[in-house]
């Protein structure tokens, strides 16, 4: 894999390009420093609306052309808000990359932000709430994300909520705009067949003149989630549980040991999580780990599902004896090999395609300001030990930084599980 | 812009077998697939979901080894494999670090050679699947489809019939191991695909080598599916908890392999495939703001299978919605298409494809298809440069063909009583609970 190279516009926009020239495919991406964080409490939603916003059209290009030009070249492009970003991305012939320069560049200095297109884009941003809403499942997250979270910004949906969204108007979008999409709030990634000293040249052609401004930006809250115990009644059809691990904020992280913790755990179906869990013990059906890793604090969670009757906290004192198991230093060098070949083999075959190497450096520099941790991350983990993994395992793991959670289907009556039994012993 | 999309090298084994090729060097992995006849096309209407356990079973590794420790041996050593079910084939599909290419082909010899089929672990399995089917089942976006293919295609039909946690339950073991035990044949319909750091002289050889240990045997018979629709027109899956209707419109029949190919897909993109590009994203999401998405649907399998438009929308203005789609129906049956619009259909599909195949397994893939479709890689070429050769009239006509009288099986999900009003009574309308069991849905 070929090195990427860095720039960065007088204006403070940095750029970040990877040359491959496997194929004749490149990729660009602008990352915005701006989501459901910098919201106003009562505006929530209104970094998720105002992406939409962004393919309503702009000085130099109505409202369908962004999408129609990127097509008619055969390439696509789409965009996603989170709780800390919003990036927006193509994927194009590597011919056309001057054409892609100059559409993001009028899109991100010249957008047209007008009443009329809002109202109609308000609709559909509805529609995309409503379709999330009547999953019943996804509908229980957001609820549950809430529960643990309390008013952090990261326990509220980018979707945001019905009230807030319909409330927004154009002066709050624009306003947004311009408060939040400036060069020096924003990096861009650029990777494939394309030349770094070409870039180089579009970047101060069609960006140069993008003024810089002082970014104001709230004070960022760090995420304390709840501890203790929680028990829930959620539009689940079948029970879970989960323990829920206090992350502190990406800076405080060692985050080569906690891959390390999380990829030994929870990333194969031999590792513990999935191994004792489904397979040997059959507590569950299904089993997992998630660390979530965001820049003001996280989670790492680990959870089953599973048909009833059972106890969750039989669950629950399971999954705590896999963390305890490695606290108890009962992982040896050879597990952390069979984890860091996994990885290996993982970063090797994301090579592939030019956008997980665009992900993977622009996440890198989203989350460390420095874009060469990602083309570090193998030397990285492999330079994490037992006892560097075990120290952070043990803060990790405490008892004082863990939530038990049981969520309880709502549809479930009492006797449900009582009926189980019956019939697994009638059976019998 | 490249003029030539890359190839893949195709050999007949005498073993049987057709081997598919691609070398890639500069990554040093190898990827393998085997596909088998078989797959959804092998469910029959008195056994649900069996199909859906094969390569489960399968998945737990060759005999030999305790349940787990199979899977831990390969978690090890980076070597990925992996059995899973397709409409058409039965998959084995697998990758690993060049390094490890001789281990990933043992441990694929003995999988397939001697599959362990653990009973021990069928019950964990099956109360996995319903587990997860009951999650499933309440999700609206979930059912919308399999409902809608029940409703076109009959309850009978291999391609329709839903697995649910009631048919997970009543699977047999015993059926389960005699179906897995047909599988693995040699035959020429049997494409092995290969591909990465791995020389064509070096694939065949061991492909050859995975193939010697498959037997000789009767392929698996799969009866070609009959379409035997539902009566009714309309179909509705009463959810009252829901402020949305979601919704299939079906019609028509259209296969891979069709004279008409290129034409109908161009047409399919211009309808509703080719997402902001399309005349039914433009006018129920960008003018009337009526949806998140919709999309229009034209699969390419061996067998026929209906043409469908889909969505989802407030229910208040579903009405509304409706009549904007079937609006915009009959001006492309009537009118047709522009050549603007076709100009970015040509080029959209024709400039995208060269992109997509950075992985040796989209090229195999694709050569693979192709072959099952009847198409060498010379025809398929020459599909690709005909998109940017195509005529308006042929896409037109492509168009009417797949919207015929703008008349199409409606299947919905939504409250009931407040759909009624907004739809045409004329039409034969059967109603039930969303929550109603697939066996107890309407014929």
């Amino acid at each position: 894999m070929s090195k990427a190279n860095t720039f960065t516009l007088d204006n403070g926009l940095k750029f970040i390009v990877m040359e491959d020239h496997s194929s004749p495919a490149a990729c660009m991406s602008l990352w915005v420093r701006a989501g459901v964080c910098d919201e106003p409490a009562d505006k929530r939603g209104i970094a998720h609306y105002f992406e939409h916003m962004m393919f309503r059209g702009s000085l130099k290009f109505g409202p369908k052309q962004h999408t129609r030009i990127i097509s008619n070249m055969g390439g696509d492009c789409n965009a996603f808000t989170n709780y800390d970003m919003t990036v927006y991305h193509e994927t194009f012939p590597s011919e056309n990359i001057e054409k892609i320069f100059e559409l993001e560049a009028d899109r991100f200095m010249e957008l047209k932000l007008i009443k009329e297109s809002a109202d109609d884009e308000k609709k559909v941003v509805m529609e995309e709430f409503r379709v999330n809403e009547n999953q019943p499942f996804t509908k229980a997250l957001r609820q549950l994300f809430r529960d643990i979270g309390g008013d952090h910004p990261y326990a509220i949906d980018p979707l945001g909520t019905r009230e807030n969204v319909e409330s927004i108007t154009i002066d709050d979008l624009i306003n947004y705009y311009n408060r939040l999409y400036r060069p020096n709030n924003a990096f861009a990634v650029v990777c494939g067949d394309i030349d770094t000293a070409h870039v180089k040249d579009l970047a101060a052609k069609h960006f140069g003149r993008w003024e810089r401004s002082n970014i104001q930006k709230a004070e960022p809250q760090v995420l304390q989630i709840k501890t203790g115990y929680l028990k829930k009644k959620l539009s689940f059809e079948v029970p879970a549980t989960a323990l829920a691990f206090k992350l502190p904020c990406i800076k405080d992280l060692d985050v080569p040991a906690l891959d390390l913790i999380s990829m030994y755990l929870g990333s194969s179906e031999s590792s513990p999580v999935n191994d004792i869990l489904v397979k040997k013990s059959r507590l569950c059906v299904e089993a997992g780990l998630i660390p979530i890793k965001l820049m003001n604090g996280g989670a790492l969670v680990i959870f089953g599902a599973f048909l009833p009757p059972g106890s969750y906290e039989a669950r629950r004192n399971k999954m705590r004896e896999i963390c305890d198991k490695f606290i108890a230093s009962d992982v040896n060098s050879n597990d952390f090999a069979a984890v860091i070949k996994r990885f290996k083999s993982g970063l090797i075959s994301a090579r592939y395609e030019i956008v997980s190497q665009m992900y993977g450096l622009g996440g890198a520099e989203f989350r460390h300001g420095d874009f060469r941790k990602y083309e570090q991350l193998l030397e990285d983990i492999k330079s994490v030990d037992s006892s560097r993994a075990e120290k952070l395992a043990r803060q990790l793991f405490e008892k004082d930084n863990q939530l038990e959670l049981d969520i309880v289907p709502e549809n479930q009556k009492w006797w449900m599980p009582l009926a189980g039994l019956a019939f697994k012993l009638f059976k019998r | 812009m490249s003029t030539k999309l890359p190839r893949a090298e195709i050999v007949r084994a005498d073993e049987g077998a057709t081997i598919f090729s691609y070398s890639r060097h500069d990554i040093p992995m190898v990827h393998l697939t085997l596909e088998f006849p078989g797959g959804i096309l092998c469910e029959k209407p008195e056994s649900p979901g069996l199909v859906d356990f094969v390569p489960e079973l399968i998945n737990e590794g060759p005999t030999g080894y305790q349940p787990g420790e199979w899977r831990k041996k390969l978690d090890d050593m980076a070597i990925r494999i992996s059995s899973y079910i397709n409409t058409e084939q039965w998959v084995l599909s697998a990758s690993c670090l060049t390094e490890d290419v001789d281990e990933m082909i043992l441990q694929i010899k003995q999988l397939i050679s001697r599959p362990a089929l653990p009973s021990s672990e069928w019950p964990r399995i099956q109360k996995a699947r319903c587990g997860s089917m009951r999650e499933s089942w309440a999700q609206p976006s979930y059912v919308i489809q399999i409902l809608a293919k029940n409703h076109t295609l009959g309850k009978n039909h291999a391609y329709a019939i839903p697995s649910y946690e009631a048919a997970y339950k009543a699977c047999e073991f015993d059926k389960i191991t005699a179906l897995t035990g047909k599988i693995f044949r040699r035959a020429p319909s049997v494409h092995t695909l290969i591909g990465g750091d791995i020389s064509q002289k070096s694939a065949n050889e061991k492909i050859k080598d995975i193939l010697s240990s498959v037997t000789d045997g009767p392929q698996m018979q799969i009866p070609a599916p009959v379409i035997n629709p539902s009566e009714a027109d309309i179909w509705i899956a009463d959810n009252k908890k829901v402020d949305q209707v979601f919704f299939v419109l079906s019609r028509g029949q259209t296969h891979s392999g069709d004279k008409d190919r290129v034409a109908l897909r161009i047409a399919n993109f211009l309808i509703g495939a080719g997402g902001f590009e399309s005349r039914l994203m433009n006018a129920v999401r960008e003018e009337a703001g009526g949806t998140y998405g919709i999309r229009s649907s034209m699969p390419e399998m061996g067998f026929d299978l209906p043409f469908s438009i889909s969505s989802f929308t407030k229910t208040e203005r579903f009405g509304e919605i409706l009549g904007i789609v079937n609006n915009e129906i009959r001006s492309m049956i009537e009118k047709g298409f522009r050549e603007d619009e076709l100009s970015v259909a040509r080029n959209s599909l024709y400039g995208s494809l060269p992109i997509s195949l950075n992985h040796p397994n989209a090229v195999l893939i694709r050569a693979s298809n192709g072959l099952r479709a009847g198409l060498s890689q010379d025809d398929m070429e020459t599909d690709w440069l005909a998109y940017k050769e195509t005529s308006l009239d042929k896409v037109n006509a492509a168009a009417r063909r797949l919207l015929g009288d703008g008349n199409f099986k409606m299947t919905l999900i939504g409250n009931a009583e407040k759909i009624r009003p907004q739809i045409d009574s004329t039409r034969k309308i059967e109603i039930f609970d969303f929550n109603l069991t697939p066996d107890k849905w309407p014929n």
